[in-house]
């Protein structure tokens, strides 16, 4: 019983999708495909922008940093220079350049830091540049696929259009009818030639008797009866 | 709280979308990424030049690092031409070139940049508008080639004894990629 019921489902639900089926336009469903596609293309986009700038954050500080360290030697020099030039104490010249020194080294770290952080994000700044040109390649073709199914679907409408004309000629189109005329119009030329020859023969068969037995000739019979009057009568 | 989301939903609407059909050269804006010859730049600022001659040329501040480059499309008549330049200080010309205007008003026929010959072109007017001011400021342009006719250098007179020089050369769309919108 259940698996009766099931198939029932199942049925049902096939039909419902066959329903379904013949309301999709394919051009519309493409269209709202690449639709679909060109919004994940913007965020993914948007995502690789946050990385890259994100990367070009990183790589000035790490410039600035390496900058700051070489800067904080500098002054180190300096310090112990003016030490040994006398115009400054040489333990306080030493305590400053031991402080400028850690300065250093603090930045140097931190350039260091960032510089290998640059080179671990740049590979993701690489795959993720690697999925955005897929999806541009595939948002491209679907594009390209979207201008051939458009002629596609102008064409099997014109052709479907005349294939249905051309399949309605034999019932009731307007050829049917002319057909029909012709027809007609031969049906009268040809009673109007049946008539003409009808008037062409308007003679009785007597006349046409009398015609073959020629002009002079007269009915024997009646010559006879005649002969037997005059003489019954006695007349000449 | 309820005025919160209001000032969120506003600050939602102002945050202006892109269209991935504008994320080409000729649209670049303020914070876009771009990438050229293995480096990727972010603009930074968007101004255009008016030519008294006829023209405009719309110019684009990239940087990447420490570096600034200006990127420039020029048109006139249909005409679009692209190019990549540097803004550096007149004094890197060999001579006292800006001394030499200011006495003669023109610069002379021939500059000399890094030991290279640069040779007089054109001269012109122009306008300046910063990042869409309706303000212009008015300056004499003076345009040199290379005898290679590879790179020009450009001097501009902004003021009775204030000048800038551009350095830079003929570049095509194509060499520009992966424009990015704004973080």
């Amino acid at each position: 019983m259940a698996g009766l019921f099931t198939r029932i489902l199942r049925l049902g639900k096939a039909e419902a999708h066959s329903a379904v089926d013949k309301f999709e336009d394919p051009i519309k469903m493409t269209e709202q495909g690449i639709r679909e596609l060109k919004k994940d293309l913007e965020e993914s986009m948007k995502s690789l922008a946050q990385v890259k700038g994100m990367v070009i954050r990183m790589r000035n500080d790490a410039e600035n940093k390496k900058k700051l360290a070489a800067d904080y030697e500098s002054k180190a020099m300096a310090l112990l220079q003016k030490a040994e030039q006398g115009s400054l104490e040489m333990s306080e010249a030493e305590r400053l350049a031991t402080e400028v020194l850690s300065r250093k080294e603090d930045a140097g770290k931190e350039a260091l830091r960032l510089s290998k952080e640059v080179t671990s994000q740049e590979s993701m700044v690489l795959q993720l540049q690697r999925n955005v040109d897929k999806l541009r390649t595939t948002v491209q073709r679907y594009e390209n696929d979207l201008v051939t199914l458009r002629a596609r679907s102008k064409t099997a409408a014109a052709t479907k259009k005349l294939n249905a004309q051309i399949a309605r000629v034999g019932s009731d189109s307007t050829i049917a009818m002319l057909e029909k005329m012709r027809d007609k119009v031969e049906e009268d030329e040809s009673l109007s030639q049946a008539y003409g020859e009808m008037a062409d023969s308007g003679q009785s068969v007597d006349d046409e008797i009398n015609k073959a037995l020629g002009e002079g000739s007269s009915m024997p019979g009646v010559s006879d009866s005649l002969a037997a009057l005059k003489a019954k009568m006695k007349l000449n | 709280m309820v005025f919160d989301f209001f000032k969120k939903k506003k600050a939602e609407l102002q945050k202006e979308e892109f269209r991935i059909e504008d994320l080409v050269l000729g649209k670049l804006k303020i914070g876009f990424l771009v990438d050229y010859d293995m480096k990727t730049y972010k603009v930074t600022a968007c101004n255009k030049y008016q030519w008294e001659e006829g023209g405009t040329t719309d110019e684009w501040e990239l940087k990447a690092g420490d570096e600034t480059w200006f990127l420039e499309r020029s048109q006139e008549d249909g005409d679009v031409e692209w190019s990549f330049c540097r803004k550096l200080p007149i004094s890197q010309l060999e001579g006292d070139i800006a001394s030499e205007i200011v006495r003669n008003e023109d610069p002379p026929e021939t500059v000399v940049f890094q030991g290279k010959k640069f040779v007089f072109e054109e001269d012109d007017i122009g306008e300046f508008f910063r990042e869409g001011s309706d303000e212009g400021l008015s300056f004499v342009s003076w345009d040199f080639e290379d005898e290679q006719e590879k790179e020009f250098l450009t001097i501009e007179q902004w003021g009775e004894t204030k000048f800038d020089m551009q350095v830079g050369f003929t570049v095509e769309e194509f060499q520009f990629s992966n424009i990015l919108p704004g973080e």
